[in-house]
């Protein structure tokens, strides 16, 4: 073959590969049903939480793990151990105060985060790409009652939102995402503001709308979800504490940096809560009793301990950016954070999880 | 080529497959994982010439692509084809391979590739550099495809019947 057939060759196979190549991407920008089903079905084979790939690859992934992190959960399981002991001992105060928030609740109708349920799973690999740092995937699916925009949530407070459930696993969207925008709550001065992720974990989340420049704002304030109608999230979710104010006064406004309460690095369970943006919602004390804790604090179980703070769904809140489908649901009572809940955890009917 | 060398390249793409999604994606460094499609596609450039290299980083890439929500489908196979395709016109102006080298160039094409990848992310609207470091991501993937260019030469050299363009 010479020179110039080779050449001919390369062209036509290279115009070919790019060809296909651009045709499949318009076609995905352009949401085509039949390439929508190939990728959902490649991506279970290939990465769904409960096929024979995990199980296969999981003992090389253990092995790196453990060479990796062994001083480390070496660490760590003493201090669980230490903290385990010091829960034992307040098991029976925390039981106790969570029978009264319940019937505090039944009697001013509220309704507690706790009365929604929420499925417990695990965290699968992380997001595939290196590219992506705002996604990751759990072993949680439409088979343990996750749909897509339930809220994700850990011990320490807000993960995210679920962006797509598929049968046994679900993608989460991490609120660190630039474009996942929603309405907080500042604790101890009780104002609203809305913000949104800097694209990454080690960043701070930023509020940069609706704090006045003389708003009462201070250092280590802590920052939860708003619950406004039409919010994202229900309320009272902790998000972080303020750790840099920013004055900006050509807007007039007042840019917050939140350190986040999660560390997006260690997770490792979490919890997905039976709640959606445009879902209905539950009977004050139709959930878990309260009485029956388990001692599960996930969730914004711990938004101060100072007393029911009630920032409800009354009124649609004009700051709220998730508002543009959902309606205001008049009927709609108050909601606080506890410390109970009803848990399903994923896939335990099915050997996953 | 040969139906024996398209079963061989067959079984190093789904083994390359299994291994990202299976091994590496989960054994990160500085946050940051290796990439072998990538890393297969410019080796397949390397040894096999731009042609092979086109279309292998086009299957590397269209075999990953399901799984990466955040870009479209067919952007990875569509940068790994051009990746490939410029593995193999750079190593046609190489005239020595030492083992040295061999790595360099690798380190190069996954510098160039993840960064190429970046733009065409960030042209997508995948926000690929609003949403990660990008220096140590190209910089990451590229030391540890480097570490892995040796061995993924000797397979595909192996995949490609020995007509590698690569002299020992």
């Amino acid at each position: 073959m010479t020179t110039r057939d080779r050449r001919v060759r390369l062209r036509f196979t290279v115009s070919v590969v790019v060809l296909v190549a651009i045709t499949l991407v318009t076609m995905d920008a352009r949401d085509v049903g039949v390439l929508e089903s190939v990728k959902a079905s490649l991506g279970n084979v290939l990465t769904g939480a409960d096929g024979g790939l995990g199980a296969f690859t999981s003992p090389f992934r253990n092995a790196w793990h453990g060479m990796g992190e062994y001083d480390q959960l070496k660490e760590e399981n003493a201090r669980l151990q230490e903290e385990l002991a010091r829960k034992e001992n307040e098991s029976r105060d925390e039981a106790l105060a969570s029978k009264q928030l319940a019937e505090l609740a039944e009697l001013s109708k509220v309704t507690l985060l706790a009365d929604f349920d929420r499925v417990t799973a695990r965290r699968t690999a992380g997001t595939n790409s290196n590219w992506d740092s705002n996604t990751l995937y759990i072993d949680a699916g439409r088979r343990d009652g996750v749909t897509e925009g339930m809220p994700v949530v850990n011990a320490d407070g807000l993960i995210g939102t679920v962006e797509q459930a598929y049968e046994g696993r679900s993608q989460v969207r991490l609120i660190t995402e630039v474009d996942l925008r929603f309405s907080v709550r500042i604790v101890e001065i009780n104002l609203l503001g809305v913000g949104h992720g800097a694209g990454d974990a080690d960043r701070p989340w930023i509020v940069d709308s609706a704090v006045d420049l003389d708003a009462p704002v201070t250092l280590g304030q802590q920052v939860v979800t708003s619950g406004v109608a039409d919010s994202k999230f229900p309320a009272d979710i902790p998000v972080g504490a303020i750790s840099r104010i920013q004055p900006d006064d050509a807007q007039n406004l007042t840019r917050l940096d939140v350190d986040l309460a999660v560390d997006f690095d260690s997770i490792e369970f979490v919890h997905v809560i039976a709640w959606t943006p445009d879902g209905p919602r539950p009977q004050p004390g139709a959930g878990a009793d309260a009485s029956t804790s388990n001692g599960d604090d996930a969730g914004g179980a711990d938004t101060g301990g100072d007393g029911p703070t009630t920032t409800g769904r009354g009124p649609a809140d004009p700051f709220d950016p998730g508002d543009s489908q959902v309606g205001v649901d008049p009927g709609a009572s108050t909601t606080i954070a506890t410390a109970s809940s009803s848990t399903t955890v994923a896939g335990a009917g099915t050997g996953g999880g | 080529m040969s139906w024996a060398a398209r079963g061989r390249y067959t079984l190093v793409l789904v083994s390359a497959i299994i291994l990202q999604l299976g091994v590496f994606s989960d054994i990160r460094i500085g946050g940051v994982h290796p990439d072998i499609t990538l890393l297969v596609a410019i080796v397949a450039g390397l040894v096999a010439g731009p042609r092979r290299g086109a279309v292998i980083g086009f299957w590397a890439g269209l075999l990953i692509d399901p799984v990466l929500t955040t870009t479209p489908f067919g952007m990875t196979a569509l940068v790994w084809a051009l990746v490939g395709l410029g593995a193999g016109l750079a190593e046609e102006s190489i005239n020595s391979h030492t083992s040295l080298g061999l790595s360099l160039f690798v380190l190069g094409g996954s510098a160039a590739g993840s960064l190429a990848y970046a733009v065409v992310g960030e042209l997508f609207g995948a926000q690929t550099f609003a949403s990660s470091n990008v220096g140590r991501i190209i910089g990451l993937i590229s030391a540890t495809n480097a570490l892995l260019a040796l061995p993924a030469i000797a397979i595909v050299e192996w995949a490609e019947e020995d007509r590698s363009n690569i002299t020992h």
